[in-house]
């Protein structure tokens, strides 16, 4: 049944549906008590339910219509201060210490870094966010938190693929100290501690409570993204902003700027301003200035936020060749040059990969880029090349025939377009992301490069799960970043969050304990001199290993 | 409460939201200087922008959502000067009337009401206040003003009666806007606004009327919203304001139900008399109307955290086990309490009509509890329990008319058979709507539609899922002409779920502008390509006048972006 697209909506166990049936009656069950209607094989979307009964000759068809739980739930509430993301090992007490605005302060050890200094003055207002209304005598005083990075590299300008976030918290006998190998892990340790900082519901009660507690926590994945499209919307730069808080508060640490495709080019070049003033949306309202972008920059750099913007290409360059004229392939029909043909091409493809024009522009582009993005990745895209343009295109064609690669080779094609990217941005000194689009097209990338796989059958069910994307790239010796089952922008009603939570990176078929490993590169190093970490590591291994072994 | 990091998180944000948009200016007067051309007239100009990447669909301009019956523009233009303007009236006046003058007076010269909401760089509002060239000679093309004739004096409220119908004909050097009541003046201006902005001239004529409805839930941003429905010209708030997790209304004659009832803190989590008095004159004087919902039997577990013995005690074993169902319906002090409540509704809703509910009634807490059994027997119902239901709401119509108020109820009341007055209102919102309305107007009775229309229940947004409440049409069933009249209308509804404060109207809309225009405009009203160009105009108007409609048709953009 080919319009089965997303599998997304979970109807929880106690909502009431009504269901149509085929005869057009409609039945109202407890979804729980439906097995017996659907021998588990339901599918369905958000308000389309599609029931195959095996017994019945034809799948049923319906409307889904949760109807809201009569009872609330038996879930127990948290312990108020219980922070999130959470942290690898959290012991908390019962023992109550009380924060005054006043009397509070962070101490810095000696340690000087504007990270730092940055972040107390943001954590102090995150923290004491309410008016205050002391009440309780009885209960310590804590009167600081002193801040310890120990590590050699010291207040190191931006965060990068190497750093490491672990840090220890303990709060005890009134005393509050946060240890770190890095800033970026006295980073993560401040947005824990603000979090464990609570006040009660009764308004009372103004205190600001903390429970001695013992925090040790690094995080499992070094690279943890989330990609923001500015292109197919313009997005005001207090949005993006508001973005990166988020971002922090929930110890995110790589903001993959999507910033144009083929809708528009709101990225304003230094070296081609023609590219933002032909290709964005508008071109003055909508671009991002240098000025926009080195703001982002810095204001994720303060949060130990990466910033990696994608310049997709060859295809998703549409708005490209508004400014910069002979860069895309012209597509061909009837013997005519830039002809749209409805569901095959526009009138131009993506980039032209045989002329010496288009990598001279790359190297000069790229070349841009790398400076005005300091951190060392740069997102290549290399997703979703259409064939389709480069076979209507009569000089394609030759250059394919004289390379002696038929017509079934245009991967080919796209590999030699790749590989002469890579070897301008390696030549420019940086590393590389790119979608799995490539590997899954045979293309041979160096092994340096990363991969992220977006492909997942939830997705649309022509794409294959995401277990085999990452088998697949993994087993090729390559670094994985997976995204297909966090894919926000398909929404669902209810709680929607509970699929992304239960979707687990190294859920998929690794023979080799090889390729988990790999899989884990991009992981910070989170060795501490602290044992408990590394006791902690050692668990985690095992447990990997475990899966791995028994490969599930 | 004063804040002391809201205060300082806004002092920074403000600053560097000044330094942004400074530079942008500079920017933009640099930009204007090297590129003259653009600036000549409003139309060369935007042929000058034409190497702009394009919107996947492009917004029309100076349209008016939802499409009047008819309207007919003509191609010289009139223009507006914010000095100089001026609405007037003649005949009747009254406060209603003046503060819509105030109020679009502000749409149409500044854009948006709501000074707190910031828009990311305005450099191009001296371009709206007619910098064109063409503006100092156009003297004698100039609209100076606005008179508006109503043909009745002014109502305090608007009411199922109301009659909406305005004329519009718009030429220099006054345009008259005429309408038999204040109600359609309101709607006649919230159509001025658009088609001004754009100085256009044009003749308007609105021929036909029908009500529309809007649920919303118990959220702050209520007042948005109902500027949001005035906008999309819908005309009924029902107001579903308890529910059986919380009680947030504050009653007068019993001060504990939202005490009690409201999720705690209750005082941050109620409406006082006073915020109740705040919604209902902000509606009126928009020409909404505030229909409250108070649900009962079923759906009153809040009820019951302060009134004792108001719901039936549910048992298992032999004992009551300390949960509870319905209304108990058997027990005299229940109707005692049902008056003196509905006594204060009536009271402080001034609609005529309240909303009684009456969906989702279980039987299973009924069936397990021996009084009730008792009183089945005494009774006769023998098992069935849709007559002890029919009982209860029998009541509580009695009530309601000895109060002299009409109602509406859910579909179950009239599916369940209890015998209802015949000018009761059925509210329909199950599936199978179609069979549903047949069957509820061929018994004679009124109704409302909302089944296809909860909007709560979101979809994927790649499916655009407007176009499905566009393409409904709630007097698409079997069924006589007779029967057809029958259906008053329909209603969006918003269910409290999974929405607060901070998604209401981005999930609301402009989805929810698609059922305005299915309400307001004339049934053959229905092609989605004509109506997207519309509706993407209609959003980014939203949007200027300080609302968070979200995208609803692919990529693009508004002129004037939102930021938080």
């Amino acid at each position: 049944v080919e319009y089965i697209r997303l599998i997304k909506h979970k109807v929880r166990d106690d909502e009431v549906i009504q269901i149509c049936m085929e005869d057009n009656n409609w039945i109202e069950r407890r979804f729980s008590l439906l097995e017996d209607l659907m021998d588990n094989a339901c599918k369905y979307t958000s308000d389309v339910l599609v029931l195959f009964v095996f017994n019945f000759p034809a799948p049923i068809y319906g409307i889904i219509l949760p109807i809201a739980p009569r009872l609330p739930y038996n879930i127990t509430e948290a312990p108020l201060g219980t922070p999130w993301p959470l942290p690898q090992l959290l012991d908390v007490t019962d023992e109550l210490f009380v924060l005054r605005q006043s009397k509070f302060r962070f101490d810095d050890g000696g340690f000087k870094c504007d990270i730092l200094e940055e972040a107390f003055t943001r954590y102090k207002d995150v923290i004491f966010d309410e008016p205050e209304l002391a009440v309780h005598v009885e209960y310590p005083l804590l009167k600081e938190l002193k801040v310890e990075v120990t590590g050699e590299k010291g207040c190191e300008k931006y965060p990068n693929s190497d750093m490491t976030e672990s840090y220890e918290l303990v709060i005890a006998d009134g005393e509050a100290s946060l240890m770190a190998l890095e800033i970026w892990g006295a980073l993560r340790g401040l947005e824990t501690f603000s979090q464990m900082v609570y006040q009660l519901d009764d308004d009372n009660d103004g205190e600001y409570y903390i429970n001695a507690s013992y925090v040790t926590d690094f995080p499992r994945f070094g690279y943890r993204g989330f990609m923001l499209d500015t292109c197919r919307h313009y997005m005001p730069l207090d949005t993006i902003l508001k973005h990166l808080d988020a971002m922090a508060y929930n110890k995110f640490n790589v903001f993959h700027w999507h910033i144009v495709d083929d809708q528009a080019f709101p990225y304003q070049s230094i070296k081609f301003p023609a590219m933002s003033e032909k290709g964005a949306y508008h071109p003055v309202n909508k671009i991002y200035t240098q000025d926009d972008v080195a703001f982002v920059v810095e204001y994720a750099r303060l949060r130990g936020i990466r910033v990696i913007p994608e310049f997709d290409t060859p295809g998703h360059t549409y708005s490209w060749g508004k400014g910069i004229p002979n860069l895309l392939t012209e597509c061909w029909a009837n013997g005519k040059p830039r002809q749209i043909v409805y569901d095959k091409h526009a009138d131009f493809g993506p980039i032209h990969p045989i002329v010496n024009s288009s990598y001279e522009f790359l190297e000069d582009l790229f070349g841009e880029i790398v400076n005005v993005f300091p951190d060392r990745f740069v997102h290549l895209g290399a997703d979703e090349v259409s064939y389709a343009c480069w076979e209507s295109n009569p000089d394609v064609q030759l250059f394919m025939e004289q390379r002696g690669w038929s017509d079934s080779e245009y991967n080919k094609l796209e590999e030699y377009y790749q590989n002469r990217l890579f070897d301008i941005i390696i030549g420019l000194g940086s590393r590389f992301i790119i979608w799995q689009d490539p590997i899954d097209n045979n293309v041979t990338v160096s092994n340096m490069t990363v991969v992220e796989v977006w492909k997942d059958t939830s997705l649309w069910y022509k794409l294959p799960p995401y277990r085999d994307g990452l088998e697949k790239v993994t087993k090729l010796g390559l670094k994985a970043v997976l995204s297909a089952c966090f894919y926000l922008n398909y929404i669902d009603y209810g709680p929607d969050w509970e699929r992304f939570y239960l979707c687990e990176p190294t859920d998929f078929n690794a023979i080799q304990g090889e390729q988990i490993t790999q899989f884990f590169k991009m992981k910070s190093p989170t060795y501490h001199q602290n044992h408990a970490i590394e006791a902690l590591l050692a668990e985690k291994d095992e447990f990997v290993a475990t899966r791995t072994g028994s490969g599930k | 409460m004063l804040l002391p990091r809201a205060s300082v998180v806004f002092c920074f944000f403000a600053t560097f939201t000044l330094v942004y948009s400074n530079s942008k200016v500079v920017r933009y007067r640099k930009w204007a200087e090297e590129h003259p051309d653009a600036f000549v007239n409003q139309e060369t100009a935007d042929e000058s922008l034409q190497f702009s990447s394009k919107p996947q669909i492009e917004a029309s301009s100076g349209s008016v959502w939802p499409m009047p019956q008819l309207m007919q523009v003509q191609e010289n233009r009139v223009f507006l000067s914010a000095d100089t303007f001026e609405f007037s009236f003649s005949m009747h006046d009254c406060d209603t009337l003046q503060s819509a003058f105030k109020r679009y007076y502000h749409i149409i010269f500044d854009g948006h009401l709501d000074t707190k909401l910031k828009f990311s760089p305005r450099v191009e509002k001296q371009e709206s206040n007619c910098v064109l060239p063409s503006c100092d000679t156009a003297e004698n093309t100039m609209l100076e003003g606005l008179v508006v004739e109503l043909d009745t004096p002014c109502e305090k409220y608007p009411s199922l009666e109301s009659n909406e119908t305005y004329t519009l004909n718009v030429k220099s050097p006054t345009a008259k806007l005429s309408a038999s009541s204040i109600w359609g003046a309101l709607r006649g201006k919230s159509v001025i606004s658009i088609v001004f902005m754009m100085h256009v001239s044009f003749e308007i004529q609105e021929t036909k009327k029908m009500l529309i409805e809007i649920v919303s839930n118990y959220f702050i941003t209520l007042l948005q919203s109902l500027d949001a429905m005035a906008y999309n010209k819908f005309n009924v708030f029902h107001w579903h304001i308890v529910d059986d997790q919380s009680f947030p209304y504050q009653s007068a004659a019993f001060p504990n139900l939202n005490v009690k009832g409201a999720f705690p803190p209750y005082y941050h989590h109620s409406y006082t008399q006073e915020d109740v008095a705040i919604v209902i004159e902000y509606a009126r004087q928009r020409g909404i109307r505030v229909v409250a919902e108070f649900d009962s039997p079923g759906h009153s577990q809040s009820w019951g955290l302060s009134q004792k013995d108001l719901l039936t005690p549910c048992y298992s074993s032999g004992k009551p086990d300390g949960s509870f169902g319905p209304i108990n319906p058997i027990l005299n002090s229940t109707y005692d309490f049902l008056k003196k409540f509905f006594g204060e509704v009536v009271t402080v809703f001034p609609d005529h009509y309240v909303h009684l509910g009456g969906d989702e009634v279980s039987f299973t807490c009924w069936k397990s509890n021996p009084d009730i059994t008792a009183f089945m027997k005494k009774m006769g119902y023998g098992d069935d329990y849709s007559k002890l239901e029919s009982y209860y709401i029998q009541r509580l119509l009695d009530i309601m008319k000895s109060l002299k108020a009409g109602y509406l109820v859910w579909q179950e009341v009239f599916d369940n058979g209890v015998k209802v007055a015949t000018d009761t209102v059925i509210h329909t919102w199950k599936g199978g709507y179609t069979d549903e309305l047949g069957k509820i107007t061929k018994a004679g009775y009124k109704t409302v539609l909302s089944s296809p229309w909860y909007l709560n229940y979101i979809s994927d947004p790649y499916d655009e899922p407007w176009k499905n409440y566009y393409k409904i049409d709630p007097q698409n069933f079997s069924g006589s002409q007779a029967q057809k009249d029958l259906v008053m209308g329909g209603e969006a509804c918003m269910w409290g779920e999974y929405v607060d404060g901070t998604n209401l109207i981005q999930r609301l809309w402009p989805n929810a502008a698609a059922i305005g225009e299915r309400l307001w405009s004339s049934a053959d009203t229905t092609d989605f390509n004509a109506a997207a160009p519309r509706l993407v105009e209609q959003r980014c108007r939203m949007v200027k006048r300080g609302l968070q409609a979200e995208p609803v048709s692919g990529p693009g953009y508004c002129k004037y972006e939102y930021s938080p």
